[in-house]
């Protein structure tokens, strides 16, 4: 937390040195989430570019005095949720004939995965919008949620069982894999 | 273990990696974005320039910014500021107030609240009474509706919090109080404006002119009416009103029939 502060004071002051360490601290976290949203490798790696590039537009007039994780976080969903409105329909699931092999990257991908991080992203993507959203912000972005219920504009009761029915359907999905 | 432990345990291990390409052409780029607002910011013009425009956004901003300026006067210890610090103590009780700005035909209605213990006016809703767009902040959330293109637009921060910090404001009203060495005159006498006897706070440039006034009821000790410098010609707000009873609803977002909902 204290580092935290001490980064976003460095950033106000149009240090890149602190931009750089904000990046290597939370990009990976970042793409995660966005991946996990969109199940789209160039849809991700957009969304992590414009996040980072509006961010850095912010210096020397950013104040936060919340979690800059938070923040950035809060911010991937913004622009995945702009993704998904412009695709207005849900991710396409990836085929899975055209996944690499676990250790083998995609040739031309800027991301690094494995094979189990794209299993659960393409499963993810099976599961209804609001559902995804509300799974992904629990366990990825570690909302509270009271957080995620503002974030979509619903009831906590109603947050907690999109989470609930998200889980069993992923559960059943994942199950049925095996 | 259960079985949504066990899925949760696998999400919370599904990872995906930028590589060195992806950093470099996003660092390279947002460095750049960045130095670019820099350059940008060293240009901006400061706090008392911006107060001198006459858009009413700005105008509206404007108040903002000189109240957050009362408000903060506490933190002013030292300087010629200091001297009305009856109004500072008054203004330190205040936890809300409401405020009319006129400029030409256009007029707005601000309400704020203040919170008590930064001092901040934390939520802020202004109504455009010509065009009947209303903007409303609060903390981590800004809601703008343009009646005439029935659109909703959501922020995901305050409105005028940059504005709003105090270390900012306060540095450039010294600034400020040093270009106009400092002087800041304070009178009784009627007002036509408030039609009644008032105390007069003018500051005073160096050549003479007036960069602003304010107007302090002397039964309250608060400002009733706020006037700024527009190129020679002090335009005045107010009055304000304190403690004013606020609707329930005043700082809620609602989405007006068919409204167009864009979430930035």
């Amino acid at each position: 937390m204290l580092e935290d502060e001490l980064l976003k004071l460095r950033f106000i002051r149009g240090n890149t040195d602190a931009l750089a360490a904000i990046y290597d601290k939370y990009a990976d976290d970042l793409l995660t989430l966005a991946m996990a949203l969109l199940n789209d490798h160039g849809l991700a790696e957009d969304v992590l570019h414009d996040v980072f590039v509006s961010f850095a537009k912010t210096a020397t007039r950013f104040r936060l005095r919340g979690s800059l994780k938070a923040y950035l976080a809060k911010s991937v969903i913004n622009r995945s949720r702009d993704h998904l409105r412009k695709r207005r329909h849900a991710p396409a699931p990836l085929d899975p004939s055209q996944l690499p092999p676990a250790s083998d990257p995609a040739p031309d991908s800027d991301i690094l995965f494995q094979e189990q991080s794209l299993r659960l992203s393409d499963a993810l993507s099976h599961l209804p919008a609001e559902q995804r959203e509300v799974v992904v912000l629990k366990v990825k972005a570690g909302l509270k949620f009271r957080q995620i219920a503002a974030l979509q504009d619903i009831s906590i009761d109603a947050a907690q069982a999109r989470y609930r029915y998200g889980m069993d359907k992923l559960r059943s999905l994942l199950n049925s894999e095996v | 273990m259960t079985h949504a432990d066990n899925i949760t345990k696998k999400l919370d291990k599904m990872n995906f990696k930028s590589t060195a390409a992806m950093r470099k052409k996003i660092l390279s780029e947002a460095s750049q974005a960045m130095e670019q607002t820099i350059n940008a910011s060293a240009n901006k013009p400061s706090v008392g320039r911006i107060i001198m425009k006459s858009n009413i956004t700005k105008f509206a901003t404007a108040a903002v910014l000189i109240i957050a300026v009362f408000i903060g006067m506490n933190m002013l210890n030292g300087t010629p500021a200091y001297a009305i610090e009856q109004t500072v103590e008054a203004l330190k009780g205040v936890s809300n107030f409401r405020i009319t700005m006129k400029m030409g035909p256009k007029s707005v209605d601000m309400l704020m609240l203040i919170n008590q213990q930064t001092g901040l006016a934390d939520h802020i809703r202004m109504d455009a009474h010509d065009s009947g767009d209303v903007t409303i902040t609060i903390p981590g959330q800004t809601y703008i509706y343009n009646k005439q293109k029935n659109e909703v637009t959501f922020l995901p921060q305050e409105l005028l919090r940059n504005d709003l910090n105090f270390k900012d404001v306060i540095n450039s009203v010294v600034e400020q109080t040093n270009a106009v060495d400092g002087r800041i005159e304070i009178l009784n006498k009627f007002s036509d404006l408030a039609g009644k006897e008032v105390v007069f706070v003018t500051i005073i440039r160096k050549d003479e002119s007036i960069a602003g006034q304010f107007l302090i009821d002397p039964d309250t000790n608060l400002p009733i009416y706020l006037g700024i410098d527009t190129g020679g010609k002090l335009n005045y707000m107010g009055p304000f009103e304190y403690e004013v009873n606020i609707p329930e609803d005043a700082f809620e977002f609602i989405i007006p029939q068919g409204a167009k909902v864009t979430d930035r």
